[in-house]
């Protein structure tokens, strides 16, 4: 018996077009050659930007 | 009956090594709720799945599999773009400002970004965490009751409250790094479970053409990918199951895990593929457990009276006690991982949020945690009373609570991330909308998905989208109520200037340099202090 061609796109298609996304986002920054600017100042404490 | 009880024994054990283990670096409120903001990718990636993932994938999902067949598998593609929309739009950006603002909490994110200084913004995220949240857990407790039930014979009310007590003495031992490096080896747990299970049904069952064929002959809308729909209806049935990706942008206990990540970046490469095929694996192993569940039953190999119990009851039909007790084990990973994150949040809800915050109430960093501590015990008898009163189907459940987060926050959190001209009253505006909508929506008018039994015009709307969960269209109404509220207001400058800075792009060589750099000045360092 087994699944129809119709089933069978609706469990491999989205699940091979996830690991593409997974694919591009995850080197997005070796695609585009940039990345987020992260260093010290960025991820350590700032009195300034509490906004209060 | 005695194997089963071994295996969870030594799943428990396990558990509680790591609960002492993590207790003696838990020591300040930041380390209590974020893991000091040092926890190491692989950990934070599995950890959010496993927070993520809860009763509902081992009992809620599979449950739908066996009642609905093929269709629910629109239920894991929802989840699987929700999972990797996570990663693209909320957890790099959310790590980076959380750092900037040394925020803790997802409304002190909230408050820090849109520069709130009426509280209101903290009260109301505080106040959708403590209603959703106690929903969510209490989904948890029943679900373990359900496992508990079908693995040793007691009743679901006091499996509920066995279920109960066991999570909370873990959470209450270690705080938030105790729940990540318990989750990761649950996650592990959860995992080996959703392979096994499929693999032992196919071999049950006589083969996979045997199973499809058992559904041919008594269910054929099992093995249609629209349920046996055609047309609008179709459509109408693939969103209601889908739906789910919506949520996961708004999902305090999911998100605090990237606020607790060591360095952003990590998020997009490993911590995307590992989350993603970690999630690909288990909603594959949880459809085709509840898919193939059905044509057990079917074939009377196993007896379930409610489909969300199929997984504990093949496991106890098909296992050796031993092996069962660890997939009932597994089970419990899924519900424990998930209710202790939420207890975390929740806990911080009120201890930090609304006491330390709100009310100034100044107390010591032991104070504090301990505070916590007090909140996590009250929040789970409140828990357990609602699972024991109410609802047990956990997929309603889990999806009510899930719809109510999804609304009051996601909109906001995505537009803050992407949008640097939204306003702290738009965020107010929106998510005191979403709060009120979704609780009189879901607990007066429809339940947790749209129907036609609601009164008057409700009805109407509700028979046009029947199945589809309200949170879905509530997401994005309250979307563009936000993007209204901030077009007719105006947001700080230095909020706007700061949002076009804070995420800049700059070559990949400049990062490289500096870590090159870094590593020469460590050397420096060593070498003068006669290290080397």
């Amino acid at each position: 018996m087994g699944l129809s061609a119709e089933a069978w796109a609706l469990l491999l298609v989205p699940t091979f077009l996830a690991i593409i996304v997974m694919l591009v986002y995850g080197f997005w920054d070796k695609i585009t050659g940039k990345e987020y600017y992260v260093d010290d100042d960025v991820l350590g404490y700032d009195e300034r930007m509490i906004g209060k | 009956m005695e194997g089963v009880l071994a295996g969870i024994i030594v799943y428990l054990i396990i558990l509680m090594a790591i609960g002492i283990w993590a207790n003696k670096y838990t020591e300040s409120e930041d380390q209590y709720f974020v893991g000091g903001r040092k926890v190491a990718i692989l950990a934070a990636a599995l950890s959010d799945k496993a927070s993520d993932f809860s009763g509902w994938l081992m009992l809620g999902y599979p449950g739908q599999a066996f009642k609905a067949g093929l269709g629910a598998f629109w239920a894991a593609i929802g989840c699987l773009f929700g999972t990797l929309a996570d990663y693209v739009f909320i957890g790099p950006r959310l790590r980076i400002y959380t750092g900037k603002f040394r925020a803790i909490t997802v409304p002190d994110y909230l408050e820090a970004r849109l520069r709130d200084n009426t509280k209101l913004i903290r009260i109301l995220g505080a106040m959708i965490i403590l209603v959703f949240m106690t929903v969510y857990v209490s989904a948890q407790y029943a679900a373990g009751g359900k496992a508990l039930a079908q693995a040793f014979g007691v009743s679901v009310n006091q499996g509920i409250i066995i279920t109960a007590v066991v999570v909370m003495i873990y959470v209450l031992m270690g705080g938030f790094f105790a729940v990540v490096w318990t989750d990761v080896v649950q996650a592990m747990f959860m995992l080996a479970t959703l392979i096994i299970m499929p693999i032992l049904a196919i071999n049950a069952v006589g083969g996979f053409d045997r199973a499809t064929a058992i559904m041919a002959s008594c269910s054929p809308a099992h093995l249609d990918p629209f349920g046996g729909k055609t047309g609008f209806a179709a459509i109408v049935f693939a969103i209601g199951y889908a739906s789910w990706i919506v949520g996961y942008l708004g999902q305090p206990h999911i998100v605090t895990r990237y606020m607790s990540v060591e360095d952003p970046r990590k998020l997009r490469r490993p911590g995307i593929f590992i989350s993603g095929i970690w999630t690909i694996l288990v909603l594959w192993g949880a459809f085709f457990s509840g898919f193939l569940g059905f044509a057990l039953a079917k074939a009377g190999i196993v007896h379930v009276t409610d489909p969300e119990r199929i997984i504990p009851a093949m496991a106890m039909a098909l296992m050796p006690g031993w092996l069962a007790g660890f997939v009932i084990a597994g089970i419990l990973a899924a519900i424990m991982s998930t209710a202790d994150s939420q207890l975390l949040v929740a806990s911080s809800a009120v201890a930090r949020d609304l006491l330390h915050k709100v009310l100034g109430i100044e107390l010591g960093e032991s104070a504090m945690v301990n505070l916590g501590r007090i909140v996590v015990t009250t929040l789970t008898v409140l828990a357990v009373y609602l699972a024991i009163s109410g609802s047990k189907i956990v997929y309603d459940v889990v999806a009510t609570a899930w719809g109510g987060l999804a609304v009051g926050f996601g909109p906001i959190l995505f537009l803050s991330l992407w949008w640097s001209r939204v306003t702290k009253e738009a965020g107010i505006v929106g998510m005191a909308y979403g709060l009120i909508s979704e609780v009189i929506l879901e607990a007066k008018i429809y339940g947790w998905a749209f129907n036609a039994k609601a009164p008057g015009i409700f009805g109407v709307i509700g028979a046009k989208l029947a199945g589809v969960p309200v949170f879905f269209v509530n997401f994005f109404i309250t979307l563009g109520v936000i993007i209204l509220v901030s077009l007719l207001t105006k947001p700080p400058e230095d909020a706007v200037r700061m949002h076009r800075e804070i995420f800049r792009k700059v070559p990949v060589e400049v990062l490289e340099a500096r870590t090159m750099s870094q590593a020469e000045n460590a050397a420096a360092f060593a070498r003068d202090a006669g290290l080397i």
